[in-house]
């Protein structure tokens, strides 16, 4: 990963900017929306804990010790996936991210709360993201 | 109803705190997936190259593009560090690494 940032370094202006974003290490969190409320449900997990996004973080860090960059600015926002039903949710993680998995109690308590006759409701994935400005340092 | 990923529009309003996006922009997006994103802004800069290693993906991405958009966007289907500048030199003012550290 840090050569990565390395070989991007070297693409950049040197007034230009490398923007990262990438998820936190934390797992996100899954409601349920019925009307205006929004309730609980759970977690997405993942089979590997979400070490790919700590091995990120570790990344930038090293390209920031390396004196390859600077940190200028830090936020987070949250991105969040709507789905009509646990199917939808289910079929869209199968295709885009083959390693996460909702676990029983999660898809029961999904399915607990989708089961109100009330018609507008949908499944929210909410994932914590973590977006970096870096400015090139000269080499 | 269809999966809908950040209808709120927060991941383009980060985007726009953290970097002022104009019309002179050169942008390189690295890790572009489908171009979800690259649709999003590449209408307010000068020009943008959308890297990603899966060809698939990167055929996804040039058949989702609308048509108006196809002028400022190219989309190679290579990994960061095979990438090669045509020029050699220097070029780009943002690089947006998005989801793919």
């Amino acid at each position: 990963m840090v050569h990565a940032l390395a070989k991007i370094h070297s693409l950049l202006q040197p007034t230009g900017v490398l923007v990262d974003i990438h998820p936190t290490p934390e797992p996100p969190a899954i409601q349920v929306r019925v009307g205006s409320e929004i309730h609980a449900a759970g977690w997405l997990r993942e089979a590997d804990d979400y070490v790919e996004y700590e091995e990120a973080d570790r990344a930038i860090d090293d390209a920031i010790e390396l004196g390859m960059f600077v940190l200028e600015r830090q936020g987070q926002f949250d991105f969040t996936t709507h789905a009509g039903t646990l199917r939808e949710l289910k079929d869209h993680l199968e295709a885009e991210w083959q390693e996460a998995f909702i676990e029983d109690t999660t898809i029961l308590a999904i399915e607990d709360l989708l089961r109100t006759p009330q018609q507008d409701k949908e499944i929210l994935l909410r994932e914590s993201v973590r977006i970096s400005r870096l400015r090139p340092l000269p080499r | 109803m269809a999966v809908v990923l950040d209808p709120e529009g927060e991941e383009l309003r980060a985007l726009a705190a953290f970097v002022e996006v104009s019309s002179g922009l050169q942008v390189l997006e690295v890790g572009c997936g489908d171009g979800r994103l690259t649709r999003r802004y590449a209408a307010q800069v000068a020009r943008v190259t959308a890297i990603d290693p899966d060809g698939d993906d990167i055929l996804h991405a040039q058949d989702k593009l609308p048509d108006e958009l196809r002028d400022r966007v190219e989309f190679q289907a290579v990994g960061i560090e095979e990438y090669r500048l045509s020029s050699g030199a220097p070029s780009f003012d943002l690089v947006l690494l998005a989801w793919s550290l």
